[in-house]
């Protein structure tokens, strides 16, 4: 659990798909990288982290961002979490 | 819920609703030098001062006078001892080549009515209603370009369109089918995609229509009064509880919660098998069963509004073709967002959903529906009736 940006999401999950986006524009914006995990795919990973049940979640050290967020709140997070 | 649609309708009413029709004519005024005002008409009564007949149309025409006040003059021509009104009923009468000088004769535009009973009273009402554009038929508004339309005839499928659009923002079945677009859109024969698509979506929303016809066949033999009150109740309670459920999400961060864990992977295995089929046709016998099978368990999770609406129907006397169709347009307004977002989905070949942060929202409204049928449906059921 090194301090790389993490995000655990699911395909079946709108609230997903919406952070996809956020993601889409972070990178353009700040040139980010993610690591991203399936919740029914990547089971063995996802089970590292004791992610509870709700999606998406981002990771990054002990910070957690739970759940569907603004961009706004995203950026934020990583504010707080120093990456941008 | 009666009165929004009224709110609804009434933005739709026009306010020409008393506007005086062209076919308008005063064709006694030139005998009686009466004024023509704008946008009222004048009605005139010939009668004598000692007839029976004209005293009961006189006590009638007052209530008309108040009921039509500002859009109608009402003049009395006594004929009797008056010679010269005498002489104007004759000069009429010879215009309109009627014969006879009984009274009361009255005269509303270029229409005359000889005589006074109640079939003759609601005749001359009729007649100032279709001068004043006023339909007779209480129920019945003027929307433009559709000209007059039942309201009962339109506030029935407007529920349908309402209640459908809310129950289809319902989640618990929308992870599937975004689970299947993903799947989807990986497939390269687009055609194959898009039928398998498409028969998912048609077979899911025949299943819901099949769910509510069996709740309308149920609820048609539940006419004792206990059962139509424990179906209330059940209403009732499935509110209370999506009440309770949105008190404890309210706080919450939204998002989708992850529930049961091996009845979604025995789905997402199942699913992934029938999209990989090589055979055509075992692939669209595989999704339309897993179409049957997602919905009727996930049938429990919307239980609330097709109960309310079929038994909106049943209290409205709605039977046969017409309340099949009224819960087709259910289903299809059930089934638009699942639709759209497939639709968007297949053309932008990228997943996209609908997002959760109203759930909440739709959590709360649900529940509010849900409370407020399932007491007038035990306390007040005639509110429920669009009798207007």
């Amino acid at each position: 659990m090194g301090n790389s940006l993490i995000v655990i999401s699911a395909v079946w999950c709108p609230s997903c798909l919406l952070l996809k986006k956020h993601l889409k524009k972070l990178k353009e914006e700040f040139n980010l990288e993610f690591e991203m995990y399936d919740y029914d795919l990547d089971e063995e990973e996802v089970q590292k982290y004791n992610v509870g049940d709700k999606l998406p979640v981002m990771i990054y050290g002990d910070n957690r961002l739970i759940g569907e967020k603004s961009y706004e709140e995203i950026v934020a997070f990583l504010k707080e979490c120093k990456i941008v | 819920m009666k009165k929004v649609l009224l709110f609804l309708l009434f933005i739709l009413i026009p306010f020409n609703c008393f506007a005086i029709t062209d076919s308008y004519t005063d064709i006694v005024s030139k005998y009686t030098n009466e004024k023509i005002e704008k946008k009222k008409i004048n009605l005139y009564l010939f009668h004598g001062a000692e007839c029976p007949h004209c005293a009961d149309e006189k006590q009638w025409l007052k209530i008309i006078e108040y009921k039509y006040k500002n859009k109608l003059n009402v003049y009395y021509y006594e004929v009797w001892h008056n010679k010269d009104n005498d002489k104007i009923l004759t000069q009429l009468k010879e215009e309109l080549g009627v014969a006879g000088d009984s009274v009361p004769f009255t005269v509303v535009g270029d229409k005359y009515f000889y005589g006074y009973s109640e079939t003759i009273g609601s005749q001359i009402e009729n007649a100032i209603k279709e001068y004043l554009e006023i339909n007779s038929d209480p129920n019945e508004i003027k929307i433009p370009i559709l000209g007059y339309v039942n309201m009962k005839d339109v506030s029935i499928p407007l529920v349908a369109v309402v209640l459908g659009f809310i129950d289809g923002f319902n989640p618990c079945a929308m992870w599937i089918l975004l689970f299947l677009i993903n799947l989807l859109i990986g497939v390269e024969n687009k055609r194959r995609a898009w039928l398998l698509g498409l028969t998912f979506l048609f077979i899911s929303g025949f299943v819901y229509f099949l769910s509510m016809l069996g709740m309308n066949f149920v609820l048609g033999i539940a006419t004792i009064k206990w059962m139509k009150i424990a179906i209330a109740v059940f209403i009732l309670i499935a509110g209370i509880l999506n009440l309770r459920k949105y008190l404890k999400i309210r706080k919450e961060a939204a998002g989708c919660t992850v529930v049961d864990d091996k009845k979604r992977k025995k789905l997402i295995t199942k699913m992934r098998n029938i999209i990989k089929s090589k055979s055509f046709v075992l692939a669209l016998i595989g999704i339309s069963g897993l179409a049957i099978t997602v919905n009727l368990i996930e049938m429990a999770c919307s239980l609330g509004f097709p109960l309310i609406f079929n038994e909106l129907l049943t209290v409205n006397k709605v039977v046969g073709v017409t309340r099949i169709i009224y819960l087709l347009i259910y289903v299809f307004f059930y089934m638009i967002d699942d639709m759209v977002v497939f639709g968007i989905s297949m053309f932008t070949l990228e997943a996209t959903g609908i997002t959760n942060k109203y759930n909440k929202l739709c959590t709360l409204v649900s529940a509010i529906i849900m409370i407020i049928m399932g007491i007038l449906l035990i306390v007040k059921p005639e509110w429920l009736m669009f009798n207007f």
